[in-house]
């Protein structure tokens, strides 16, 4: 547990630690964990979840009496639960399901179910806890399954009845929200639903009713391998089929705006132009919609962070590319105004999102459509987005709609009375800040709009 | 229906309430999950048995465009041995 140099979210199963040497994760096993490791090793259980992409691959470096040291394949970029849209959090669920299922086929049970054990990578959501597997006892009742309602199908049920803001609540609660808060913020007819009954109220009920007796004098209840397959596949099934109620803010985005066809295909060839001349590896597009701009590129790249405020238009992103089976794209939601923040243990548990991209570094960032929004909404300073967008990226595409432009009028004409104190909100004002902290590379109006492209290089 | 089941729940949860009387928390997750396995045992059966009477009766909806896999997962190593 005194582990030198452990990754500083990693304290808390004593199995063993994450380190990272030279950029690379690596994980140590303690001997307690030895007997369960190799069982898993030497089955092909490992090698199987690997292959099916469910298990964050990894190899073994290094074996000794003291520990064994394996070496985890290295997620570019990771996403915490409180940035998932609601059918990314949906099959975050899913798959704990389904590897407990397996698990518990193949002898195992996972022993804990906290959602910070799931990443996203190639499109697909990816178990990235090695030691999360312990061996099953037989009629022990799934010793992760309370974590899992406080971690998943509490906040997915939370989603369904009050929308996917409900989402966020895991940034505030860390180790999953409590079962009593999950119950008292339901609807009072969810009581009259069995499953909703029987995981959340009742449990809540149980906990509450005995949250003081440190006693200890009772005994886990027994539970058969099938009674718990039955509570797996009932829990998979509410959440396979669990949707949101709400409309989107940006659903349909590109067919409100005021682009013409024309204006649309010709921001696509500047950003391409521009895009093809440097040849990034990674971007992101800040505001990015459901993706529409990053597909159109010509130029391929390794990772493409796609985030947006709206969780449906994130939704429809992830839906979009797993169809398409497109491995490059990361979608997430972000409130660019409110970005997440470092949170945990020391406040270094889980890495503020500034931390992160700086780390990730992408090459380009593209900010199509979203200055506007930050300005006259947000009531941003153009000091202070151009000082946020000069911290991560060598290069930046963004987009500026004129005072004329219809969106422009729609939030200025919202301020009302205090439209007057927006008239900083112009072209002269927006370079003369911009370039305290950028070089202007290209500047193109585009055709057929109030809308003017600029590519900028930071100042070194 | 929901009722019945309402009352079955606070029923059995009252009759175990006399024997648990102390517990740690995390126990009380873990012997509840006896009654949320019954009560998951009849959801599952109540599904299978109206989907058989949908089949039968070929009123059952058709398999959406579904993003999300199904529950099993497939056991690539056994079959290649």
């Amino acid at each position: 547990m005194n582990a030198k140099n452990a990754h500083a979210s990693s304290f808390r199963d004593p199995s063993g630690y994450i380190f990272v040497e030279d950029g690379k994760i690596n994980r140590v096993i303690n001997p307690i964990y030895f007997e369960q490791y190799k069982a898993l090793r030497d089955s092909g259980f490992y090698q199987n979840l690997i292959k099916n992409d469910l298990l964050i691959a990894h190899k073994e470096i290094s074996s000794s009496e003291d520990n064994v040291v394996i070496q985890a394949e290295k997620i570019p970029f990771i996403t915490y639960p409180y940035e998932w849209s609601f059918n990314m959090y949906k099959e975050a669920a899913l798959l704990i399901l389904r590897l407990q299922k397996y698990s518990l086929e193949h002898g195992f049970s996972l022993k804990d179910a906290t959602a910070f054990n799931i990443a996203f990578h190639k499109s697909k959501a990816i178990f990235i806890d090695t030691l999360s597997f312990d061996f099953y006892e037989e009629d022990s009742p799934w010793r992760a399954y309370k974590q899992f309602i406080m971690h998943f199908f509490g906040p997915l049920v939370l989603a369904h009845y009050h929308g996917a803001q409900q989402l966020k609540l895991l940034s505030n609660f860390i180790d999953g929200i409590p079962v009593k808060m999950i119950s008292s913020m339901l609807p009072l007819k969810t009581k009259l639903s069995p499953l909703l009954y029987s995981n959340i109220h009742l449990l809540a009920k149980l906990e509450d009713k005995h949250n003081e007796d440190y006693k200890g004098e009772a005994k886990a209840g027994k539970l058969t391998k099938k009674g718990q397959l039955n509570i797996i596949e009932s829990l998979y099934g509410y959440i396979k089929k669990l949707e949101l109620k709400e409309a989107s803010e940006w659903g349909n985005y590109y067919d409100k705006i005021n682009y013409s066809d024309e204006a649309f295909v010709e921001k696509s060839r500047i950003i391409n132009d521009w895009v093809n001349t440097l040849q990034p590896k990674s971007l992101i597009d800040i505001g990015g919609n459901d993706g529409t701009f990053v597909r159109k590129l010509e130029q391929s790249v390794e990772t493409a962070l796609v985030c947006d405020i709206d969780n449906n238009a994130i939704d429809f992103n992830h839906k979009t590319m797993k169809l398409a089976k497109e491995d490059y794209m990361l979608p997430f939601v972000l409130d660019v105004l409110n970005p997440s923040a470092a949170i945990g243990l020391n406040n270094t548990e889980r890495d503020s999102f500034l931390d992160r991209v700086k780390a990730f570094a992408p090459d380009i960032t593209l900010a199509l459509a979203v200055i506007h929004h930050m300005s006259l909404s947000g009531n941003v300073p153009f000091d202070r987005s151009a000082e946020f967008f000069a911290t991560f990226s060598e290069h930046l595409i963004i987009e500026f709609p004129k005072r004329e432009d219809s969106w422009v009028k729609r939030l200025l004409k919202n301020k009302m009375d205090f439209k007057d104190h927006f008239g900083f909100y112009n072209l002269v004002e927006f370079k003369n800040s911009y370039q305290k902290y950028f070089n202007i590379l290209e500047e193109e109006v585009v055709a057929d709009s109030e809308r003017i492209l600029f590519l900028m290089e930071v100042k070194q | 229906m929901y009722f019945t089941f309402s009352f079955l729940f606070s029923y059995i949860y009252k009759k175990s309430n006399m024997t648990l009387l102390y517990f740690d928390p995390g126990l009380g997750a873990m012997i509840i999950q006896t009654i949320i396995a019954a009560v998951a045992g009849v959801i599952l059966f109540s599904k299978n048995l109206m989907h058989k009477i949908k089949v039968f009766l070929g009123i059952g909806k058709p398999i959406e465009d579904d993003v999300f896999d199904d529950i099993d997962i497939k056991d690539s190593d056994k079959e290649n041995n």
